[in-house]
């Protein structure tokens, strides 16, 4: 009986670790991700040929499935499957109308624009592709068309809000943000970042948009 | 002043199981009332906009002066005690006509009318173990001298009532989650920087990371924003979020 009982306060003490892997996850590998990822496809700034080498020369990294699989999709799978568990069981209040109040709204609305994004993204970008080729197709097809820049501003928008405020409330969750005055200093900086990030991908999106593909 | 009355909108309920409707009450103006004396009114002449006798509102108050917490309710859409919540202020800022709406605390089963069980609050602390246990058989002596810093910061924690805002306004506090509630934190805080309390320090971390645990947190701060004592919630929340991040890892390696 006490065994019994040990064994589920153990199972229940698992809660603290798994939210706290998840906010880990976002930031390592995921957030990490996210900035590489932009940073790669800012090539597609300088023309389409410096695009394509540079998806090329990702393809032809030895055994990138297993960095796909292994940094990429198993953390991507955790963060949003406990991401949405998270999500529903919050009862999100409007009434107040207070800043971190609507952060803490708006993080859980990008989570979920976020979420359909990044499936319809690794769908069609990434599963569906065989070549360079098509994998610049997939991007502009989408891109060239006024909805289709919407919502993949939009999509992209999401995610780098989630990662720009998720970077806030990483550090706090993390214990580092612990006075008043530097949480303040990092809820502005992470929004200047995410300002910036907004312009770059938007940048980048006009670019693949004017493309000749 | 054309109107000699003012208007209290009520959210009221018979009982713990059936469901709640809105009243108008009309209450004379009188200058200096707040929402406890005008809810006394009430109790004096129990009769509605329309004139009908209905039963007199229920509702808890003590201390009248913002220390006991037994009067909060939602005024206004925003949690906070009745006996601070100052008619004048009201009207200075919206008119004697507009209604001022009063519901009960919507994350506590109401009891009747404006009274809740706020039970769900000190199953917290109980759950964190916010105490010192000192009892035994033979006398322990003084306690260790408490550091003055500490002692300052101390107090700040202590001044919570557990009036319940902070839960009210947190979105992670609600019936689908078991998350213990903001209000556990500063205390969990306050004794483990007390010389005594320190001594269960990995007791209360490890209580607190439990299953509805700090963990819960989703840094909304909407609890610092609605605290009635200005107590520092986030801080000794993200001083927790250090310890017990400190206290796993602890744990971890000496697995």
């Amino acid at each position: 009986m006490e065994k019994k009982q040990k064994k589920q306060q153990n199972y229940l003490h698992s809660d603290f670790y798994i939210r706290r892997i998840h906010s880990l996850l976002g930031i390592i590998p995921i957030g990490i991700f996210l900035c590489f990822h932009l940073f790669m496809n800012s090539s597609a700034i300088i023309g389409v040929e410096a695009w394509a080498a540079v998806i090329d020369g990702m393809r032809s990294i030895p055994f990138v499935i297993v960095a796909e699989i292994g940094i990429i999709a198993i953390p991507f799978i955790f963060h949003i499957v406990y991401g949405l568990y998270i999500v529903y069981f919050s009862k999100m209040n409007m009434k107040y109308q207070y800043y971190r109040n609507w952060m803490f709204i708006l993080q859980r609305i990008t989570a979920i624009i976020t979420t359909i994004f990044v499936i319809e993204h690794v769908v069609f970008v990434r599963i569906m592709t065989a070549s360079t080729m098509d994998v610049m197709t997939a991007m502009a097809h989408v891109v060239q068309t006024p909805l289709g820049f919407v919502l993949e501003l939009i999509g992209v928008w999401a995610s780098v809000f989630h990662f720009s405020n998720g970077i806030f409330t990483f550090l706090i969750t993390w214990g580092i943000l612990q006075g008043e005055r530097l949480q303040k200093l990092f809820s502005i900086l992470t929004m200047l970042l995410c300002a910036g990030m907004f312009l770059w991908t938007l940048i980048i999106l006009i670019r693949i948009a004017m493309m000749p593909i | 002043m054309e109107q000699e009355y003012f208007i209290l909108n009520i959210r009221r309920q018979n009982d713990p199981h059936s469901s709640s409707y809105w009243e108008e009450f009309h209450i004379p103006y009188k200058p200096n009332m707040n929402v406890i004396s005008s809810l006394m009114y009430i109790q004096k002449h129990p009769v509605n906009a329309e004139g009908k006798r209905v039963n007199p509102v229920v509702f808890e108050c003590n201390c009248y002066e913002e220390v006991c917490g037994a009067c909060t309710m939602v005024i206004n859409g925003r949690p906070r005690q009745a006996c601070s919540a100052l008619i004048d202020k009201f009207i200075d800022k919206e008119g004697i006509e507009k209604p001022i709406i009063i519901e009960p605390l919507s994350k506590f089963p109401t009891v009747r009318d404006l009274m809740v069980d706020r039970k769900k609050l000190f199953d917290g602390l109980k759950k964190a173990k916010t105490w010192i246990p000192v009892d035994g058989s033979f006398a322990l002596g003084r306690g260790p001298r408490y550091d003055e810093k500490k002692r300052a910061y101390s107090y700040l924690l202590s001044r919570c009532m557990t009036c319940g805002c902070c839960a009210e306004a947190c979105p992670n506090f609600n019936e689908k989650s078991d998350f213990i509630g903001p209000h556990v934190f500063p205390q969990v805080q306050r004794l483990n920087i007390n010389p005594l309390g320190e001594m269960q320090k990995d007791e209360r971390l490890k209580a607190i990371m439990a299953h509805g645990g700090i963990q819960g947190c989703g840094n909304a701060q909407n609890c610092a924003k609605v605290c009635p004592m200005h107590i520092p919630i986030l801080k000794s929340l993200a001083e927790l979020n250090f310890d017990v991040n400190i206290y796993a890892l602890k744990k971890i390696i000496k697995w």
